[in-house]
């Protein structure tokens, strides 16, 4: 009755259908609607094609900018930040130590709980005037910061959160690190290379293919952050932690701008593919892979 | 074209139109039109948000109603009101919006601009009892000469004083805009830099300037005809100055303070909880979303409001707080006016709603709740103060407008911030605000 086409057709037909559906025509969808002026509240039917009007208005629109220039700070502190932690936790959690299975999952646990809404609100109470870190900075005498009240410290601690959730990026890295042969440093401890210099010439270039991979999770993940901001601050103050995935939000839910917002998804889009673009073009550079080197080693032999 | 070309087309044309009727199929579903009919019964869907208390009374009165009219079921969709406007907004786009809805005052002019969006309730005087309304209400729910909505309770901000914490500092409600700036001081000395007489977010703000605004002018803020300020850039630097005052002389906290306790409702807030910040300027149909939050026996009281001297209007955003519309392609409508009078109006739905949805518009519900002194005596009061202060002043809608409101925080939270100098916000308060007016109101 069924031959093992069809059978096959029919087990991938849900995740088909449901990318059809909910990846693939949202995204047609709303580069269309970002042509047009179209409201939320209005039938489809009565929005105007306007051409690239959405995405001139952004060279004048101030929000955007400020918006744009707060997005980018926040990426570019927090993911290399954010793997520089990720990979120390994980070097430290990959020495032969007692009850290290009980390290490792009490590193991994904030980011099970992520960015979590719920972990955003307890950020919030955290850092708020009369929080626990204020509290506990006046228990040995140092006057509280205005954590979320200053536009400088309300992005620190929006960039906490994230790096806070370390946890997944470490987990990769510790798979990366058990992948590296023991034999390499029992070699390099012969030669009397120090610890220090067996990371640099070890560990670091094997790790790179790994490296690249969390290096691209992390600012796909990073340009998208909404919970922080959306809970925490709100975006403020003074838009201070208006990041781009927020600005989307409001321009579409706040204000039904749904075609200035979807046209900003899609500036939000093309800046992401170029980050990921470079990193790719940039890999020959950095990323280093050993099955490639045995494989030159082979062919010259 | 060969044969088997043609039948490979018409195979795949075959599977193009199963692949679409199969969507369409799904869209179906998702449908479900407004209502369905089934063996004589009538399904309505109607749709409301509000917290837990709310959602009792009112399915309680969906099913008296039905004990009433067994030929009708009316399925309930309620939400709190974070989201509530997306949904309902999703839903009326793609034609699935319930029969009945409660919306908000200034969604008519999000829904029907033009009068069209909602069902016109004149076309069901003989279901909906009018005459318990006053002819202000139903023209705050007619767009166009079409009766939209029906307001449920109106509303205005008023100010809510925490007495408690005024009788600590040992000082009596202000009666004048004087009195209450004195406060500020009287305040800061007697109990200490953490307590304020007054406070609120930047849309509460907003709200409270106006009023001191108009009560100078006795002209709405904003003219939806001309799509600008109805003031002088003299009366918006006085704005401006107003804001400033406010937060110098320690009335108001500052958008530091303010902000050091993240983005949290007010009645959420740590000092306003436990008394510290002893007042707000808020809907009177909302206060007891306030005074539930407050830790241990504090009390609330309504202050007297205060007025310019020589005002001859108060100043209010008074207007429906939640009304009732029936959706424009309802299969129903005459069901769904039923159902709206039964709440409204009829004694068995009036007393199952109770005063969840703040004191009712309609005079026949109010003579019932008061019989049964279920009107709380803040409630009363507020009730009993709208009655009596000059409101005559009707503002535009778009002052609401998210983006207008937006802007004028912008502004002002610059200002507060030390970014831009007191003059500068007048000017940006007028110029600015201009320009957002004229690319909203459409």
């Amino acid at each position: 009755m069924f031959n093992d086409k069809k059978i096959g057709a029919l087990y991938v037909a849900p995740f088909v259908i449901g990318f059809l559906l909910f990846t693939a025509f949202p995204f047609v969808a709303s580069f269309v609607l970002s042509l047009t002026d179209a409201q939320l509240q209005d039938q489809l039917g009565s929005a105007n094609f306007t051409g690239l009007q959405n995405y001139t208005e952004m060279g004048r629109d101030a929000t955007f900018q400020k918006s744009l220039g707060v997005t980018f700070f926040y990426v570019f502190i927090t993911v290399p930040l954010k793997l520089a932690f990720a990979l120390f936790i994980a070097v430290v959690l990959n020495f032969k130590l007692r009850a290290i299975g009980f390290f490792r999952t009490a590193y991994y646990l904030p980011s099970i709980l992520g960015g979590s809404v719920a972990i955003a609100i307890v950020w919030r109470f955290v850092f708020a005037g009369d929080g626990l870190i204020n509290q506990a900075l006046e228990m040995i005498g140092i006057t509280g910061v205005n954590w979320l009240g200053e536009p400088n410290t309300a992005m620190f601690s929006i960039i906490l959160l994230r790096l806070w959730q370390f946890g997944s990026a470490m987990v990769v890295f510790l798979a990366g690190l058990k992948a590296i042969p023991e034999d390499l440093y029992e070699a390099a401890d012969l030669d009397g290379a120090s610890r220090m210099r067996q990371f640099w010439m070890i560990t670091l270039p094997l790790l790179t293919p790994v490296l690249f991979f969390n290096f691209i999770m992390q600012i796909v993940q990073a340009f998208q952050e909404f919970n922080g901001p959306y809970i925490i601050t709100g975006g403020g103050p003074l838009k201070s932690s208006y990041l781009l995935p927020l600005m989307i939000y409001e321009e579409g839910f706040k204000y039904f701008n749904l075609g200035y917002s979807s046209a900003l998804s899609w500036v939000l889009f093309v800046i992401i593919a170029i980050f990921t673009a470079i990193a790719f073009w940039s890999q020959k550079h950095w990323v280093f892979y050993a099955q490639e080197s045995d494989k030159n080693r082979g062919d010259k032999k | 074209m060969s044969h088997t070309t043609l039948d490979a087309l018409r195979l795949h044309r075959r599977k193009v139109l199963l692949g679409a009727a199969a969507l369409t199929g799904l869209s179906a579903c998702s449908q479900s039109t407004t209502s369905s009919s089934d063996g004589g019964a009538i399904t309505l869907r109607m749709s409301w948000w509000g917290g837990t208390s709310a959602h009792k009374a009112t399915l309680n009165a969906l099913q008296r109603f039905e004990k009433r009219h067994p030929h009708i079921r009316v399925r309930g969709e309620y939400t709190g009101f974070t989201g509530h406007l997306e949904r309902l907004t999703t839903q009326i786009a793609g034609e699935t919006a319930p029969d009945v809805m409660q919306i908000n005052w200034y969604w008519q002019t999000l829904f029907s601009r033009d009068g069209e969006g909602f069902t016109d309730l004149n076309q069901y005087k003989n279901e909906i009892d009018f005459s318990q309304f006053d002819a202000r209400t139903l023209s705050m729910g007619t767009t166009k000469g079409k009766l939209n909505a029906v307001a449920i309770s109106n509303a205005a901000r008023l100010m809510y004083l925490n007495k408690t914490t005024y009788d600590k500092a040992g000082l009596s409600l202000p009666d004048t805009w004087d009195a209450l700036f004195a406060r500020g001081p009287q305040f800061k000395a007697k109990l200490g830099d953490a307590y304020y007489p007054l406070d609120g977010l930047f849309q509460d703000f907003i709200a409270l300037a106006r009023s001191y605004i108009v009560q100078k002018t006795g002209k709405a803020l904003v003219n939806s005809e001309t799509k600008s300020l109805n003031c002088t850039r003299a009366d918006m630097h006085e704005y401006a100055g107003f804001y400033a005052k406010m937060i110098r002389d320690h009335v108001w906290p500052s958008a530091q303070v303010r902000a050091s306790y993240g983005y949290l409702p007010q009645q959420e807030m740590r000092p306003w909880i436990n008394g510290e910040f002893a007042g707000t300027y808020q809907w009177n149909s909302a206060i007891e979303k306030y005074t539930d939050t407050l830790a241990g026996k504090q009390e609330v009281a309504l202050a007297p409001y205060p007025m310019r001297p020589g005002a001859t209007d108060a100043g209010l955003l008074y207007r429906p707080s939640m009304m009732f519309a029936v959706n424009a392609k309802s299969q129903h409508p005459r069901e769904s006016a039923m159902l709206i009078n039964f709440l409204l109006n009829d004694p068995e739905g009036v007393r199952a709603m109770e005063t969840k949805r703040g004191v009712p518009v309609s005079k026949a519900a109010q003579a019932i709740l008061r019989e049964d002194g279920l009107i709380g005596k803040l409630q009363q009061d507020s009730e009993d103060m709208l009655a009596r202060l000059p409101i005559n002043v009707l503002e535009s809608p778009y002052f609401e407008h998210p983006r207008v409101r937006d802007g004028f925080q912008d502004i002002l939270e610059s200002f507060g911030y030390g970014k831009i100098t007191l003059e500068q916000a007048g000017d940006a308060l007028y110029d600015d605000i201009n320009a957002i007016l004229h690319r909203v109101i459409r």
